[in-house]
């Protein structure tokens, strides 16, 4: 792909009403994340800086079933990949941090490559995509599961190195709670940037057409299979990157950050937030995983049972429209003239 | 090309010189979306070659007819429903011609099609069928096609609009088009070249005077084949 | 020869469990539309049946008559409650049917707990076949299996039920109009699906670890062979069963056990992409 084949795709149209009302509750929400940690205590702080890197997942799995259509069922089969390239990597190599994020993306992004190779130029999509992503997080959990020398199988990884950048030999570290909690904040907000850029973009209207109709967009030249592909590579890279930065932050990594609960999760988020509007899925994120800590705390067989709960809700609940909540937030949709769909789809 | 054991298309011989409109007409089943199909890609032939310029196109993947200026507009209107009506035009701006032409192409073309007034806010499911047609020839244009292939472009257009539609297509200057259509008035308005499909095969190959008074092509019509 | 037919007796045990799965999988998938990531939990349900039973003094024949009663009315609550509304919406009924399978699988450890449940091997000695010693069991779950198979084929080809269905899945609207009860010739298919798949439970039971989510691992087999073996065919589930039973337990052998499972995930998704209609034609 040319240079200026790829600043045509970027280019973007003049604001519009859904542009400014995202820019806005974008900003309002920024802000208040930014003095949070003037009022918040540590604790809180912790959570809220592990929930903004879970949004950064719940930000990748938008970007592609809101814009593509396809979901990805097993997500967390490239967070956990992430996660556990980022372990291994600073941990047993002693690799830097930032190599090790972006080995983590890599390796992410060549099972998203490779899976999605296979499964979209075959022509899969809907259901059977979501089989076989499923069917790629359970594997996922299950290999690292059995190499237990090597991933501390059930037990997980634990005092993984803290993240460190290097700039002209002067190290940077990232310790403690206020300097981890803004780089999550920033990491947050770049993703977020960059994704609502490209979905704005022309890029964001070729992949939404794709999902409304894929056949007409090949009649007019748009290589379908190969934007897709691209879609989930890049999905996937994101979630690797999240994956990576937890992991890291949290100092430990364990087989529950690439299983299937996790990968049901991430979808409750999107699904909650509102599918295609970025903003929506990351305060999903927020919610839901406070009801996660709410729940667990009373008693930990509770909380699956709930999300369990929960899907069946969503599904019977979604002609409607999920909740007015991502009804609300379906005025900020930044879909394509979408008029508030329903999410589960 | 045969669906299970009917031959929908057969023995078809046919040259299109640059810049030529051919009109394909001929009873329901004669086969004349077949051919659109195998014209497009969406359907392989059995035997035979279609080539393109001098290109031989079967076997190539979907997205290559578009960028090689083969376009068509589809029988039933096959627009991106939850998108306005500019940003369809954008998509197709963006397939073939990259975007070349800017914002300033998409408001040319929306001022032929007469959507103009509906750009920005209109989904293109809202739209009336007439103007869902009128949405999918300007798609088409955009991708500035060499070959354009319009299968039943008047149906549900007003007398008005296919008048326009016909102008259209007699100004047009080195664009070839094939129209497959019923609306026997439009083809007469066009006066072109014109070929006569039945069951599958071309029975008549010529201008359309000359077609409208061939016996054999008004006893199909009529129906005493 | 030593390992040879154990390995073999190996592999036909496991495709024996497949073909039931995937029978019942097969029937509501393939047959029905419908995609069900719940059936593993009744896979679940019938081991746990025999655990209960065993563990409540009963005898393991017990639990094998009693495991597909267990599914098949689990089959008609699930179809009921949930299925039923769901018909022309797959990909909602993927959201659905997950969670209720979380559900199912929770609730199971609430009641029971998250250990293993106990088992009891009805044949624990082995059979000497050409001077080797094969596992008894072993030998009775591939015969059994053989048996339940053949006389669903015959009430498939020969019953007024197996019409029905056929019927059904050919053109609904006909069926409909010809006056079998859609709802209700659906709802004992899923059932049934439910039951082959509780039995499978029960049979592999004495083999693995029994606890609530075993049925995880089974269900992305179960998909696979339907989707390999191409759906609609009881041939098709046969082929299927067999490639993937060969190609994992060969794996087992050869590989680390989870890279086997893996490595048939590859291949499986490789086949998809190259065949997409499956193994065997409609």
């Amino acid at each position: 792909m040319s240079l200026s084949r790829a600043a045509v795709l970027f280019r973007q149209s003049p604001l519009v009403r859904r542009d400014r009302a995202f820019l806005a509750s974008a900003a309002g929400l920024f802000l208040l994340l930014l003095i949070y940690p003037f009022w918040g205590d540590s604790y809180g702080l912790s959570v809220m800086r592990d929930a903004l890197i879970m949004s950064v997942f719940a930000l990748s799995l938008d970007f592609m079933w809101g814009q593509t259509g396809l979901l990805s069922f097993g997500h967390s089969t490239f967070f956990g990949a992430g996660a556990y390239t980022m372990a291994l990597l600073t941990l047993k190599a002693g690799v830097g941090s930032l190599t090790a994020l972006l080995a983590a993306m890599a390796a992410s992004a060549v099972v998203a490559l490779l899976v999605g190779y296979f499964l979209i130029y075959a022509g899969v999509r809907r259901e059977y995509f979501a089989i076989v992503t499923l069917a790629l997080a359970l594997i996922g959990q299950q290999i690292i599961l059995s190499f237990a020398d090597l991933t501390g199988g059930d037990a997980g990884l634990i005092d993984l190195p803290f993240l460190s950048f290097g700039i002209n030999g002067a190290k940077f570290t990232f310790s403690g709670d206020k300097p981890l909690y803004f780089f999550a904040l920033g990491l947050a907000a770049v993703v977020l940037l960059g994704l609502w850029l490209a979905v704005r973009g022309s890029y964001g209207k070729i992949l939404r057409a794709i999902q409304s109709s894929e056949q007409r967009a090949q009649a007019l030249g748009h290589n379908a299979a190969a934007h897709l592909l691209v879609a989930f590579t890049v999905s996937a890279m994101l979630a690797g990157l999240s994956g990576a930065v937890f992991t890291s932050v949290q100092g430990i990594v364990t087989p529950e950050l690439i299983g299937p609960i996790l990968a049901t999760e991430v979808i409750v988020w999107v699904a909650v937030g509102g599918r295609g509007s970025l903003i929506g899925p990351m305060i999903g994120c927020f919610l839901v995983v406070r009801m996660r800590q709410e729940i667990s705390s009373v008693s930990t067989t509770l909380w699956p049972l709930v999300l369990g709960a929960f899907f069946v809700l969503v599904v019977f609940a979604a002609p409607g429209g999920i909740m007015t909540l991502a009804r609300w937030l379906g005025s900020l949709r930044i879909l394509g003239g979408g008029r508030g769909k329903g999410a589960a789809r | 090309m045969s669906f299970g054991g009917v031959r929908a298309v057969s023995d078809v011989d046919l040259d299109l010189e640059a810049g030529e409109l051919l009109c394909v007409i001929g009873p329901n089943g004669a086969g004349k979306t077949t051919l659109l199909n195998l014209l497009t890609g969406n359907l392989r032939p059995l035997a035979g070659t279609i080539t393109f310029s001098g290109r031989s196109m079967v076997g190539r993947p979907l997205h290559e007819y578009a960028r090689q200026g083969i376009v068509r507009k589809f029988q039933i209107p096959n627009v991106f429903k939850e998108m306005t009506v500019r940003e369809n035009l954008e998509v197709a701006q963006l397939g073939v011609s990259n975007g070349r032409s800017g914002p300033a192409g998409v408001d040319e073309i929306l001022e032929l099609i007469g959507l103009g007034d509906q750009a920005g806010e209109t989904t293109a499911d809202e739209l009336a069928h007439g103007q869902k047609q009128w949405l999918e020839i300007g798609m088409a244009l955009m991708c500035r096609p060499k070959l354009l292939l319009l299968d039943e472009p008047a149906a549900g257009m007003s007398v008005e609009e296919t008048q326009k539609l016909a102008e259209m297509l007699l100004r047009r200057r080195r664009l070839s088009v094939i129209v497959i259509e019923h609306d026997m008035k439009f083809v007469r308005t066009l006066g072109s070249r014109t070929v006569v499909m039945h069951q599958g095969q071309i029975i008549c190959d010529s201008d359309f005077p000359t077609v409208e008074q061939d016996p054999l092509v008004c006893d199909i019509y009529l129906g005493r084949q | 020869m030593e390992t040879a037919l154990p390995a073999a007796l190996n592999a036909l045990t496991l495709i024996s469990i497949l073909m039931l799965v995937g029978l019942g999988m097969a029937i509501i998938f393939g047959m029905m539309g419908v995609i069900n990531l719940a059936h593993g939990e009744f896979m679940t349900l019938g081991a746990f049946t025999l655990s209960c039973i065993q563990t409540l003094g009963g005898s393991y024949w017990l639990g094998l008559a009693l495991a597909p009663l267990v599914g098949l009315a689990f089959g008609f609550l699930i179809e009921g409650l949930v299925i039923r509304h769901l018909y022309s919406r797959p990909f909602e009924t993927i959201l659905a049917t997950w969670g209720v399978s979380l559900i199912i699988q929770k609730l199971l450890e609430i009641i029971f707990g998250s250990a293993m449940q106990p088992v009891f091997n009805p044949f624990e000695g082995a059979v000497s076949i050409l001077g080797v010693a094969c596992p008894a069991y072993r030998l009775f779950l591939v015969a059994f299996t053989g048996l339940v198979i053949a006389l669903c084929l015959l009430a498939f080809r020969r019953s007024q039920f197996g019409l029905d269905l056929r019927a059904v899945i050919q053109d609904r609207d006909m069926a409909a109009a010809m006056g079998i009860n859609i709802k209700r010739t659906n709802s004992l298919a899923f059932a049934i699906g439910a039951a082959l798949a509780a039995l499978s439970g029960v049979l592999v039971a004495p083999l693995v670890t029994v606890y609530a989510w075993m049925g995880v691992t089974f269900l992305s087999k179960a998909f696979f062979v339907v989707i390999v073996g191409g759906t609609g065919t009881i041939a098709g589930v046969a082929a299927g069963s067999a490639l993937i039973g060969f190609l994992e337990t060969f794996f087992n052998y050869t590989i680390h056990s989870s890279l086997a499972q893996a490595l048939v995930l590859i291949l499986a998704v490789v086949i998809f992409r190259f065949r997409p209609q499956g193994l065997v034609r409609r």
